[in-house]
């Protein structure tokens, strides 16, 4: 037995150039050889030996030469590829069947199809996800009605944006409140320490209120959500101001796929990013969203007859008939369906100017004494007068003809196609194309009809440069009867006058004089 | 975008695509083109919008054997190719600084601009606008193309992609245009003798003038300075495709708006 146990350890030593010992060799050889069965097994026993040896070679350890283990690389949409799955576990369909009360979305699929005969197409992957994006956002903010608004390119990313109806109304903040109220009322200077002055005189400049948001209706009748990437939660936009608009009219930069980046223009641009965002949509919204004509008309019940071009209320024509696609192809049968968006960022005009009567009641802050000085001054020529007289602005009105728009760099606005040359036209959408917003599409075929905006959300600039922002006035001179000039005397005057002077002394004290003093020469 | 002449799939989240029948009318008529006069390859380049969206441009590159050397085709109709003229190099410098937007009517004569005497045809303009464009914008992965022993450019057949952490880094993108020399290549650590002979994207001015957009399966760059340029790399495999759709104009004020 010794010996047994012997030879066993012997068998068993590792050896030190490979690391393998012949009893584990032996012991896996004799387990191939049984498990193969080879036919002249003594004869091929030294190629077995080999194979087993050669089989061993591990190119996962360390030390083997080749050691390298091949890791695959991750995907660099990962991120983005977890987010997309989460919108498709999320949308839940009710149990009850009942859908109609999640809101109404048009058939986003259907309008895909028609969008890429105009050339629009997103793909049809990422349009399903949009759409689930979408009924998503309804089912979670509880929206009456959203389209899906288009995509606007940014520096980094892009937006989605969907353009909503009956969102609930989002409360003010408090501390955003008073903000905007420091900004409307300049901070008053601090009194100064030094006694007898009661600071500096208030300056009577014409005061023009600021124009009041409007809430709801006009300019914020849809409220609109965006995202950066399909799957990433939507974020609101925030209602517009009509400075943000007029703002936005002055200057041209590209958005940066950030809703928190201020704007660094020239004028300068008074909110962030957001605001800028949204006013571009908005504008775009006003001047290319289009309907063939017939299919809404003014609701009767709140149509004012005296005043046919404020009329703001649309309902759909319950006696529309569908035109055909060839009718489409004129430009006279698309309207406008949204109001025009005023040069004051309104879309109904306000008076700026403050009226008379109304400025001293309301103004809690100023003093008491301020309202008479008002009175007192208003005779004063303090760079205009205090009741300025503006003309209203006005605009063309809802529903009126898309050929009726101004021509733009020589020429039309819109132009229109049959999208398929080779199709009898009952096959064929009909697309329009704006000129002064490029990247907004309309498409109409047999009833159906919808408009998108794919582009970097820049109004065309129509052949001219990008027009350069007007310096403002030079300051003037101050003006003040009481302040005198007086021409300051020449050296030779000044000379003369001295001369005099001393002539004068010399003839008041001549006993004085002594003798030696003769005038100089 | 392989196997195919079109290559338009890729850059659907730009929100570009074709119709239907554009498909089959362009994809037919370029197997047409490029038998017709015995090119090595053509592919459809892209369109040109103008002021009439009946008259837009298809605008198709072919190719002998130099890669610098392209022959411009347009038509209006997806059907009929009609070989752009060509241009000098004045005619570029004037296209470039063009800012009215194309008609659709191919003789129509456009005024020279900065108050230059004569004109130039949109046709020329046309051809004109596409050679800036390749000149200025298009771009490919680097190692797609290498210079061979005889000094020539080719393309790479083993070329296999770029490096997942690669593909989103502008270094890995190169300018396809003919260069005196590029010094800056030799400070790459990964320098490469017969592949790093063109010019990187990474350097090119104003800086931000590059978008960078990653999709689930690729990765698209845009440029802003013409606006309108697309170019898509693959992910997973080493495909990679270039189009523009936009107006045919240089984006002259990018200063103010970056």
């Amino acid at each position: 037995m010794e010996d047994v146990n012997q030879a066993k350890q012997y068998l068993q030593q590792h050896s030190d150039r490979t690391g393998i010992n012949l009893y584990d060799h032996l012991t896996e050889l004799l387990a191939q050889v049984l498990e193969k069965r080879p036919r002249n097994p003594a004869d091929v026993f030294e190629n077995i030996s080999s194979q087993v040896k050669r089989d061993r070679f591990n190119l996962e350890s360390i030390q083997s030469p080749l050691g390298y283990k091949k890791k695959p690389e991750p995907n660099p949409s990962l991120g983005q590829v977890n987010k997309l799955m989460t919108v498709f576990q999320s949308v839940k369909r009710s149990e009850d069947g009942n859908d109609d009360a999640a809101g109404q979305v048009p058939d986003i699929l259907e309008l895909s199809g028609l969008f890429e005969w105009a050339g629009v197409s997103f793909g049809k992957e990422e349009t399903f996800l949009l759409a689930l994006s979408i009924h998503q956002l309804v089912q979670e903010t509880g929206l009456q009605s959203a389209r899906f608004w288009g995509k606007l390119s940014a520096r980094q990313g892009a937006y989605y944006v969907v353009e909503a109806e009956g969102a609930p109304p989002v409360e003010d903040d408090p501390e955003k409140v008073a903000a905007d109220k420091a900004a409307v009322e300049p901070a008053k200077p601090p009194p100064m320490d030094v006694p007898e002055f009661e600071g500096f005189p208030d300056i009577k400049r014409p005061v023009d209120m600021p124009l009041p948001k409007e809430e709801g209706t006009g300019v914020n009748k849809y409220t609109y959500f965006v995202c950066t990437s399909i799957g990433e939660a939507w974020t609101r936009l925030p209602d517009l101001l009509p400075e943000h608009v007029t703002a936005a009219r002055a200057i041209r930069k590209y958005l940066t796929g950030n809703l928190s980046t201020p704007i660094v223009s020239y004028p300068l641009y008074p909110g962030t990013e957001a605001h800028y965002l949204r006013s571009q949509i908005a504008r775009i919204t006003a001047a290319t969203v289009v309907c063939p004509l017939g299919y809404y008309t003014f609701d009767p019940e709140s149509a004012d007859e005296e005043h046919p071009e404020t009329n703001t209320a649309i309902i759909v024509n319950t006696e529309y008939e569908v035109l055909p696609n060839d009718a489409l192809l004129s430009l006279e049968n698309w309207v406008h369906q949204i109001p025009h968006v005023l040069p004051q960022g309104r879309t109904t005009w306000v008076n700026p100017v403050k009226p008379r009567g109304e400025g001293e009641d309301e103004d809690a802050d100023r003093e008491d004494g301020e309202g008479e000085d008002d009175d007192d001054a208003s005779g004063d020529a303090t760079g205009g007068a205090s009741e300025r007289e503006v003309e209203p602005e006005t605009g063309p009105a809802l529903l009126t003809s898309i050929t009726e728009d101004a021509e733009f760099a020589g020429h039309p606005a819109w132009s229109v196609r049959a999208c398929s040359r080779l199709q009898p036209s009952k096959f064929s959408p009909v697309h329009l194309r704006s000129n002064r917003w490029p990247g907004a599409h309309a498409v109409y075929y047999n009833g159906k009809f919808a408009c998108v905006y794919v582009g970097d959300g820049l109004k065309d600039l129509g052949g001219e440069p990008t027009p350069m922002p007007a310096l403002p006035p030079l300051q003037v001179e101050f003006k003040d009867e009481a302040l005198v000039e007086l021409v300051d005397p020449s050296v030779k005057d000044e000379k003369a006058f001295e001369e005099m002077l001393k002539e004068k002394e010399d003839d008041a004290q001549p006993d004085e004089e002594d003798g030696e003093e003769e005038p100089a020469d | 975008m392989n196997g195919s002449n079109l290559h338009v799939d890729a850059f659907g989240s730009k929100g570009i695509g074709l119709s239907t029948e554009e498909r089959a009318c362009l994809a037919t008529s370029l197997v047409g083109l490029t038998s017709s006069q015995a090119f090595m390859s053509a592919h459809f380049w892209g369109k040109i919008a103008t002021a009439d969206v009946s008259k837009d441009y298809y605008v198709a590159v072919a190719y002998h054997n130099d890669p610098f050397a392209p022959t411009i085709f347009m038509c209006q109709d997806a059907l009929n190719w009609v070989q752009a003229p060509n241009v000098t190099d004045d005619e570029m410098h004037a296209a470039a600084d063009l800012r009215a937007a194309f008609t659709g009517d191919p003789a129509f004569e456009f005024p020279l601009p900065n108050g230059a005497a004569g004109t130039l045809p949109e046709a020329k303009r046309l051809t004109a606008v596409v050679q800036c464009i390749l000149r200025d914008a298009h771009i490919v992965p680097r190692g797609a193309y290498f210079r061979d022993v005889l000094g020539k450019l080719q393309r790479n057949a083993t070329f296999g992609g770029l490096r997942p952490h690669d593909v989103t880094r502008l270094a890995s993108y190169v300018h396809l245009r003919p260069t005196a020399t590029s010094d800056a290549q030799l400070a790459r650590p990964d320098f490469e003798d017969a592949v790093d002979v063109l010019d990187t994207v990474e350097h090119d001015q104003p800086k931000g003038c590059w978008v960078v957009e990653k999709n689930v399966m690729n990765v698209v760059l845009s440029s802003l300075v013409w606006p309108g340029y697309h170019h898509a790399t693959s992910v997973a495999d080493a495909s990679f495709a270039s189009i523009y759709v936009g107006q045919g104009k240089k984006n002259l004020d990018i200063g103010f708006m970056i």
